[in-house]
C-alpha cells in the first residue's frame, strides 16, 4: 500500500541553516494493517504524515502509494489521489463551522470525479456517519457536538470515499481520555472491517493499541523504542527495515 | 467536481458574515444603481426631447435662418429644387404685450403663411388657420395657444371672434392652436400667438426680411446633399463672393438628430464614468475584504486541499463566492436605480425608460466587478500551501 524508500526532508531555517527532519526513511505499510508511528514532539511525525498524505513532497527518495509512483504526479493528480486514496484525520478535527455533520462528511465528494457519486452524496454521508455511530447526530452543527463526536464526524469524512489508507495525526490529542479511548476503539473496529490505518502519536500507550508500532526519533524510524521506554509492542515490529509487514490485518488483538 | 455542492457552500458563506457581505455589496449596488438611474433617465429624457424636436423638426426638413432672408430666396430655392415638397417662412417670435380688456400678457408673436399648418406641423383645434386672403389683405387676425387663451379669456371663455391687442394694434382671434407643450428651452409653446406673416412684417415691424424658413424635402436620407444645394443657391442670391462667409445658416433634421444623439452620448458617458468610478472603488473594497476572508479561512482552504481540492477548485470557489455577492448586489442595484429614477422623474416630469441593454450592461458590470475583485484573493487562496494552512 505504502512504500517509502530512502526518504529525506529538510527545512531551510533563516539564520540557523538546514534542519534535517527526515533522514533516509524506509517504511512499508501493507493493505489492512493498523500501524502506529510514535515519537516525541518535533521528531518529524507530522512531516512524515504530510509526505505520506501527498500534502508535501520529500527532497529525495521514492514513494509508492497504492501502486503508483508519487514523484511523477502533477499537482492535479496529487489532489485527485488525495481525494480518492487517502482519508485524513487531524488533531484539530477541521470541521467547517455552521455546517451539519452530514454536510461536513459530504465535503470530499465535492471534489470527486466519480459520476456514480453525484446523485446520492447525502446517502453516502449518512452511511459513513452510521459507521462511526453518529446516526443520531446527522443534522447537528459542528458546534453542537462534543469533541469526541466532532472527531467521529472527521473520521466519517475520511471514510466516505473508501480510502486505501486512513492517516490520523494525533487524533486524540484534543480529546479527554474517555473520548480518546472511544476513538481508538473505533479505529480498531474500522481496521477489523478492513481499513488500513496509520496512526501518528506521541503517546506510547495509545500506540500500543495498534497491531504494529514504529518508533521515530530525530527523523529516523526504528522498530524499537530509542530511549528504553516500554517495548511491549515490539513483538509485532519486525520488518521495518526490510519493508515486510509483520502484522497482517486483524491479528493485533 | 460537484458544482452543486460547491455553490451551496458559496451561498452559505455569503450569509455567514452578513455585515461583511453588506459592505461588499453596497458599492456594487450604488454603482449599478447610478448606471441604471442614469441610463433610464437619460433614455427617457432623450426620447422626450427627440419626440418634441421631431414635432417641429420632423425627418426630411431643413431650416434656413438668415437676418436678410427674403421671399425671393425661398422662391429661388423652390424653383431650382424639385425635391423641395413644401416650404413656409416664419417671422418673428419676439415677445409682445397681448391684452384683452383688462388682462395683459407677454407672448411670442409669430408670422405664418397658409402653408404653416402643414410645414410647421401645427394646426388649430378650434376656428380656422391663416389663409391666402389674410395674407393678401394683411388681415389683423390671430391664432392663439390654448394656455394664452385661458390666461386672457378664462378656462370657460370663448376667444373666437374676440378682439385682442398686440401692442396697440387690434386683432381678431380666429383659431386656437394645437397644443405644443414646453419646448427644449423651457418656453411654453401653448402661449404662442400666430398672425399672417404679411401683417407681421408690414404692420408690426415694417421689414422686408423674414428670418426663418422651413423646407420639407421628399427624401430624408438626402437632406445633407440638399443643404449643400441650398447653400449654393443662397450664396448666389445674396451675392456672396468666393471666400466670404455665409450670411445664413442651415439646419437639417439630420444635423439636429446628430446634436441630440451627441448630447445624449455625453450625458451617458458622464453617468457611465461616474458609475465606473464607484464600481472601481467597490472592486477595491471587495478585493481587500476578500483577502482578509482568505486569511480567516486558511484552515478551511487547507482542509479542502487535503480532501482533494485542486488549485482550480479553490480558485473557482472563491471567485464564485465573490461573483455571487456582486451579481445579487447588481440585481438589487437595478431595483435601487429604478426607484431613484422614478423619484427623479416624479420631481422633474422626465419619463423613465429602462432598456434591456441597460439591464444587461448593469449585470455584466456587476459580474466583471466580481471577477476583477475576486481574482487576486482567489489566486491567493488557490496557491496556499496546505501544510502551512493546516498547521
Ligand atoms: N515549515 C517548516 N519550516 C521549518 N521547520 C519546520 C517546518 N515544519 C516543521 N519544522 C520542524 O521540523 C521538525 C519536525 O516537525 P514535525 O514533523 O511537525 O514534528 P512532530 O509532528 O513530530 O511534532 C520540528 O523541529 C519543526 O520545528
Ligand atoms: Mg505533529
Amino acid at each position: 500500500m505504502i512504500k517509502l524508500r530512502n526518504i529525506s526532508k529538510s527545512y531551510q531555517r533563516a539564520g540557523e541553516g538546514e534542519l534535517k527532519v527526515l533522514k533516509q526513511v524506509d517504511f512499508v505499510v501493507e493493505r489492512g494493517e493498523f500501524v502506529a508511528i510514535v515519537g516525541p514532539s518535533g521528531s518529524g511525525k507530522s512531516t512524515l504524515m504530510n509526505i505520506l498524505g501527498l500534502l508535501d513532497t520529500a527532497d529525495s527518495g521514492d514513494y509508492e502509494l497504492a501502486g503508483s509512483k508519487v514523484s511523477t504526479m502533477t499537482a492535479t493528480e496529487l489532489a485527485r489521489t488525495r481525494n480518492a486514496t487517502i482519508g485524513f484525520v487531524f488533531q484539530q478535527f477541521h470541521l467547517l463551522d455552521r455546517t451539519t455533520a452530514t454536510e461536513n462528511v459530504e465535503l470530499p465528494l465535492v471534489y470527486s470525479d466519480s459520476k456514480a457519486i453525484n446523485g446520492n452524496t447525502r446517502k453516502k454521508a449518512i452511511d459513513a456517519l452510521c459507521r462511526v455511530g453518529l446516526e443520531e447526530r446527522l443534522t447537528h452543527y459542528s458546534s453542537e457536538l462534543s469533541g469526541g463526536q466532532q472527531q467521529r464526524v472527521a473520521i466519517a469524512r475520511a471514510l466516505i470515499n473508501d480510502p486505501d489508507i486512513i492517516l490520523a495525526d494525533e487524533p486524540t490529542g484534543n480529546l479527554d481520555q474517555a473520548a480518546g479511548r472511544q476513538i481508538m476503539e473505533l479505529f480498531c473496529e474500522l481496521n477489523q472491517a478492513g481499513s488500513t490505518i496509520l496512526l501518528i502519536t506521541h503517546d506510547p500507550q495509545l500506540a500500543r493499541q495498534a497491531a504494529r508500532v514504529v518508533y521515530i526519533d530525530d527523523g529516523r524510524l526504528s522498530s524499537t523504542a530509542a530511549t528504553g521506554t516500554s517495548t511491549e509492542g515490539t513483538a509485532a515490529n519486525a520488518g521495518i527495515q526490510n519493508g515486510q509487514a509483520a502484522s497482517p490485518q486483524g491479528t493485533f488483538s | 467536481m460537484n458544482r452543486k455542492l460547491l455553490l451551496q457552500s458559496s451561498v452559505r458563506s455569503m450569509f455567514r458574515n452578513k455585515l461583511r457581505t453588506l459592505f461588499m455589496s453596497i458599492g456594487v449596488m450604488i454603482g449599478v444603481a447610478t448606471l441604471i438611474a442614469g441610463q433610464s433617465l437619460g433614455n427617457g429624457a432623450g426620447q422626450q426631447v427627440t419626440k418634441r424636436v421631431n414635432k417641429v423638426f420632423s425627418p426630411g426638413t431643413i431650416y434656413l435662418v438668415s437676418q436678410t432672408l427674403a421671399y425671393g430666396d425661398i422662391e429661388a430655392i423652390e424653383q431650382q429644387m424639385d425635391q423641395v415638397v413644401a416650404s413656409a417662412p416664419r417671422y418673428g417670435g419676439a415677445e409682445s404685450e397681448i391684452s384683452y380688456q383688462a388682462t395683459n400678457r407677454q407672448a411670442a408673436v409669430f408670422g405664418h403663411t397658409e402653408k404653416g399648418e402643414l410645414v410647421w406641423n401645427r394646426g388649430v383645434t378650434e376656428g380656422r388657420y391663416i389663409n391666402r386672403r389674410d395674407l393678401a389683405k394683411t388681415a389683423r387676425v390671430a391664432l392663439i395657444g390654448h394656455r394664452l387663451a385661458e390666461l386672457l379669456f378664462g378656462v370657460d371663455g370663448d376667444p373666437i371672434d374676440k378682439e385682442i391687442l398686440i401692442g396697440s394694434v387690434p386683432f381678431r382671434v380666429v383659431g386656437i392652436l394645437e397644443s405644443a407643450g414646453i419646448d427644449p428651452h423651457g418656453e411654453d409653446r401653448d402661449e404662442d400667438i400666430f398672425i399672417p406673416i404679411t401683417t407681421a412684417m408690414r404692420r408690426l415691424s415694417n421689414t422686408e426680411y423674414i428670418g426663418v424658413a422651413k423646407l420639407v424635402i421628399d427624401n430624408h436620407d438626402l437632406v445633407d446633399d440638399d443643404a449643400d444645394q441650398i447653400t449654393a443657391i443662397m450664396r448666389e442670391q445674396h451675392n456672396i463672393a468666393a471666400g466670404e462667409d455665409d450670411d445664413f445658416a442651415i439646419y437639417t433634421s439630420k444635423f439636429v438628430g446628430r446634436m441630440i444623439a451627441r448630447a445624449n452620448r455625453i450625458l451617458n458617458v458622464y453617468m457611465v464614468a461616474a458609475a465606473a468610478v464607484v464600481l472601481l472603488v467597490a472592486a477595491i473594497v471587495i478585493a481587500s475584504i476578500m483577502l482578509v476572508v482568505v486569511r480567516e479561512r486558511i484552515a478551511e482552504i487547507g482542509l479542502r486541499k487535503a480532501l482533494g481540492a485542486t488549485e482550480k477548485n479553490i480558485g473557482f470557489q472563491f471567485l464564485a463566492e465573490v461573483v455571487a455577492v456582486t451579481l445579487v448586489s447588481g440585481v438589487l442595484g437595478i431595483g435601487l436605480g429604478m426607484a431613484a429614477a422614478k423619484l427623479v422623474s416624479m420631481q422633474f416630469a422626465v419619463p423613465v425608460m429602462l432598456t434591456t441593454n441597460s439591464v444587461v450592461l448593469a449585470l455584466a458590470a456587476a459580474v466583471i466587478v466580481g471577477i476583477v475583485a475576486g481574482i487576486a484573493p482567489a489566486r491567493r487562496a488557490a496557491r496556499l500551501d496546505p501544510v502551512e494552512a493546516l498547521r
